[in-house]
């Protein structure tokens, strides 16, 4: 084997693999910190609420929220992704070595609520949903739940139901939520990431 | 016999016998007791389940080419299905042995080797992982490298009709050998050629008439290949291998499926291993093409069998069984010409596609958090492996073809295309990237100074054109109003005469013309100015579109109309029940309208909704208004509570593709070619936004 017939070889054979990245390094989204949420169509990044960790016990005021950066929205209704069908999955939480934002997954939560889109009120408590976190690699979290799927059984379907019933509102302005909950690393301030599921 | 000698044999022998008792255990007898793979889809099978009442599956639908499903036809006659399972092992260990003795004579060494060459050769065949998981459930993979090796057998005695029948057989099982018929063309093997075709076209008539396109499930795959390529650990192509990198894996011990996040990076990684593999097989075209006058085919057929299973846009483990090929080639004569360092480097290429322990052993120690198949591929090790073996293989092919490659490179034209295709190749990395590039910049968002400005106590009625660069919108002029057109780029904004007390403005799809409603008419009015023209009567019409084909699509109160060169005419009857029509417009298809249907007693909020034109079946969307299919991102845009927000949509299924996100605070939005301006509500703001690269403000990630 001469060496001058095998580095030609090697450059015959990574000159299309090296055209091939650095096409992805270009057109690639990259997996940045943050939250992404997984459902049966695919795994989306989401924005994100934040505010100082002054609760009273589990109870959100959501109204004070805002959220981290851009749009000057007042309320997560507003900002809440909407997912078709109300398929979720899973919530995936993914840091770095810049920002590891990953290290508060592990008690991370799930809530479910109900709000009402058109005046602006929380309809509902906050139900604490039965939550498993699961580190997948050192700097990613699969946050989950089976009580997020949107069936009868499980408590914001339920919670949404009797919501419904009992308002004398049209219940098409109603907005079931799952969101998900995590304090950043110092603890100063937490985060919420609302979905809205159910009903459209 | 020296002692060194004696020491080789007795080491030749202890691989001989590891490789055969590691094939036997794990691949032959797991073989003879049940049938999976490739046959649980294959033609007969629907005749055993109907004949044989001891058969245990029903029948899928037919998988891969036709020619699989006829080759197994025999195995119908078998009078007890417990039969199949040993004589399809038997046959396939007919094909193993007849794959191994023909790849060790085309390698073309055979007589320069002695007896313990082959018994190593022959016990790292059968100690071959890929082998061994293609010979277990009964795959077809190691019949099809038979014929192939049986048809370059039959090309090297010059009987060119027999080689093309067996090469077309062959590609008709699973079509991965259809690389073997260009080389046979610019070899100028006619005869071959010509014969592969025929026998080809008789495989897909027989199959169109016996086994039935519509259950080919082959076919029914392409859809599911193109939108996820690769759905778990086991595939092995580069492609895969660009998607393995791209993804996230499950380290924990549990075996759990690919995942991109987000999942867009999938589509990245699928379009790069494409191009890659596109390249690659560019590449090497044009390595064969130089080589066409080559007397050693062997090479040649080397490079084809690694293409079989290193190019696909997907693949599994056991298509690595065609490496044996190309493996034995390099390897005998790497030992004829007693080449160590190439010994070495096709061996640790065999070790990282096959490690040398059966995988169930190395699981029982637990060295590893996740099964070792899984650890194997989470590494890509084998694709490592195949790329090793290829580099040794061009390595080879390169040394013998030194004459013809500097004979080819004297030659002006092949200097030009080898540089033409190179620059072709970076261009197209270049014009596959940039867009992305773009999007990566980020949004901007810019207020929107009008002047004259909209009116104060209404929210604002705009539309941006299809090219981007205009903005109409309806302006309070003096105690009237009329339309203004602002050109995006600059200040400047020219009001358009004749169109007083106007409303629901709208582009034509070349952005030359305004279509708008005015005292109960649809009138049209050219960007530059001119008098406005009548298209139709439209009595209480506020909102319409202009399609692609010139017709324009238009609400009012007895349902929605369109017009083209004619009188209106209705489309959508307006149903009793509903709220009003509004902001109608036709899908791409132009057999399904797209409308908002205004709350109503029943509803608080608007509701999207697409009615097929053509069986009047209507699909709920979801709740929101002012709804459009914006084609160059792909999404609809609407508004809900106060808030513009987008969603993918497959305007041909109708279905919703992922999370409907919120794009700005608005009510009322419009989309042209990346921008989008929306306008804030009143009486807070009635200020128009542009939001510029809209579909990357979307997916920017706020931890």
């Amino acid at each position: 084997m001469k060496l001058l017939h095998f580095v030609s070889a090697c450059m015959l054979v990574a000159g299309p693999l090296t055209c091939g990245l650095a096409y992805f390094a270009f057109a690639a989204p990259r997996q940045d910190p943050g939250v992404y949420l997984e459902t049966h169509s695919g795994v989306y990044s989401l924005p994100g609420y934040r505010r100082r960790a002054d609760r009273v016990g589990n109870v959100y005021p959501l109204t004070r929220y805002s959220q981290a950066r851009g749009f000057a929205f007042t309320d997560v209704a507003m900002k809440a992704a909407v997912v078709p069908d109300g398929d979720v999955e899973s919530f995936f939480v993914v840091g770095s070595k810049a920002a590891p934002f990953h290290l508060a997954a592990p008690s991370a939560r799930v809530y479910g609520f109900i709000l009402d889109e058109v005046a602006d009120q929380v309809r509902s408590d906050f139900i604490l949903l039965d939550t498993r976190v699961r580190q997948v690699d050192p700097a990613l979290y699969e946050v989950t739940s089976d009580q997020m799927a949107w069936r009868a059984g499980n408590p914001v379907y339920d919670r949404y139901a009797e919501v419904a019933a009992r308002t004398t509102d049209h219940g098409a302005a109603l907005a079931a939520m799952v969101g998900l909950v995590i304090d950043d690393p110092g603890g100063s301030t937490r985060r919420l990431y609302p979905v809205r599921i159910g009903p459209q | 016999m020296n002692r060194w000698t004696r020491l080789a044999a007795v080491l030749a022998l202890a691989v001989l016998a590891f490789g055969a008792v590691r094939f036997v255990a794990a691949g032959f007898l797991p073989a003879t007791e049940r049938i999976s793979g490739d046959f649980g889809a294959a033609f007969p099978t629907e005749y055993f389940r109907r004949y044989r009442p001891d058969y245990p599956q029903a029948w899928p639908g037919w998988n891969y080419g036709p020619a699989l499903h006829f080759l197994t036809l025999p195995l119908l006659l078998l009078p007890r299905w417990r039969m199949v399972a040993p004589v399809w092992a038997l046959t396939n260990l007919a094909a193993l042995v007849a794959s191994f003795v023909l790849a060790c004579r085309l390698s073309g060494v055979h007589h320069r080797l002695d007896w313990k060459a082959f018994a190593v050769l022959a016990g790292l065949w059968l100690s071959f992982q890929p082998l061994v998981n293609c010979f277990r459930p009964g795959n077809i993979e190691i019949v099809e490298m038979a014929l192939l090796l049986w048809a370059v057998s039959a090309l090297q005695r010059r009987a060119d009709a027999k080689a093309g029948v067996l090469f077309g057989i062959a590609a008709t099982i699973k079509f991965l050998p259809s690389g073997f018929f260009y080389w046979l063309a610019i070899r100028r093997r006619g005869r071959a050629v010509l014969a592969g075709a025929a026998i080809m076209a008789l495989m897909l008539v027989l199959a169109t008439v016996t086994l039935g396109w519509k259950d080919s499930t082959s076919i029914k795959a392409m859809g599911w290949a193109a939108d996820t390529p690769v759905a778990g650990l086991h595939e092995l192509s580069i492609t895969s291998m660009f998607l393995h990198r791209a993804s996230t894996f499950d380290a924990q011990g549990h075996i759990s499926p690919v995942r991109w996040i987000p999942s867009d990076r999938a589509v990245a990684a699928a379009r790069s291993g494409r191009l890659a593999s596109a390249l690659l097989a560019a590449v090497f075209g044009v390595l064969l093409f130089v080589r066409r006058q080559s007397p050693d085919i062997a090479l040649d057929t080397a490079l084809l069998f690694m293409a079989m299973f290193m190019l696909l846009p997907w693949n599994h483990d056991y298509y690595y069984v065609f490496a044996l090929v190309p493996f034995s080639i390099v390897f005998s004569r790497a030992l004829a010409r007693q080449d160590r360092p190439a010994v070495g480097v096709v061996l640790v290429a065999y070790l990282l596609m096959s490690p040398p322990v059966p995988f169930a052993w190395i699981d029982r120690a637990h060295l590893f958090p996740m099964r070792f198949m899984y650890f194997v591929n989470y590494y890509d090790l084998p694709i490592a492996g195949a790329l090793l073996l290829w580099i040794a293989l061009t390595s080879d092919v390169l040394a013998d073809s030194r004459a013809e490659l500097r004979r080819e490179w004297s030659s002006r034209i092949v200097r030009r295309v080898v540089f033409t295709c190179s620059a072709a190749a970076l261009a197209i990395v270049a014009v596959l990237a940039v867009p992305r590039m773009a999007a990566a910049t980020g949004a901007t968002i810019e207020r929107l100074d009008l002047q004259p400005a909209p009116p104060v106590d209404e929210p604002a009625t705009f539309a941006v054109s299809p090219d981007g660069s205009r903005l109409v919108y309806v302006a309070r002029t003096g105690p009237s109003r009329a339309l203004c057109v602002r050109v995006l780029a600059r200040q400047d904004t020219m009001c358009l005469p004749g169109t007083e007390r106007a409303a629901g403005p709208f582009f034509s799809p070349d952005s030359r013309w305004i279509g708008f409603f005015a005292d109960g008419e649809l009138r049209k009015s050219a960007i530059g100015g001119g008098p406005a023209e009548l298209v139709s009567p439209a009595q209480g019409a506020g909102t319409g579109s202009w399609a692609r084909d010139q017709t324009i699509v238009f609400a009012a109160r007895a349902g929605i109309f369109t017009v083209a060169s004619g009188p209106a005419e209705l489309i959508v009857p307006h149903r009793g029940e509903d709220g009003e029509y509004s902001s109608p417009s036709l899908l791409p298809s132009r057999e399904t309208v797209l409308f908002t249907i205004a709350a109503s007693p029943d509803s608080r909020v608007p509701t999207t909704v697409a009615q097929s034109l053509r069986t009047g079946e209507r699909t709920r969307l979801f709740s929101g208004g002012q709804t459009r299919f914006d084609a160059v991102s792909g999404r609809l845009v609407y508004v809900l509570g106060g808030r513009v927000l987008a969603v993918p949509f497959d305007p041909r299924t109708l279905a919703l593709k992922g999370l409907s996100l919120p794009v700005a605070p608005g009510t009322s939005a419009s989309v042209g070619d990346g921008d989008l301006v929306y306008g804030a509500a009143p009486p807070m703001d009635v200020a128009l936004f542009r939001v510029r690269n809209w579909t990357s403000h979307m997916t920017r990630v706020t931890p």
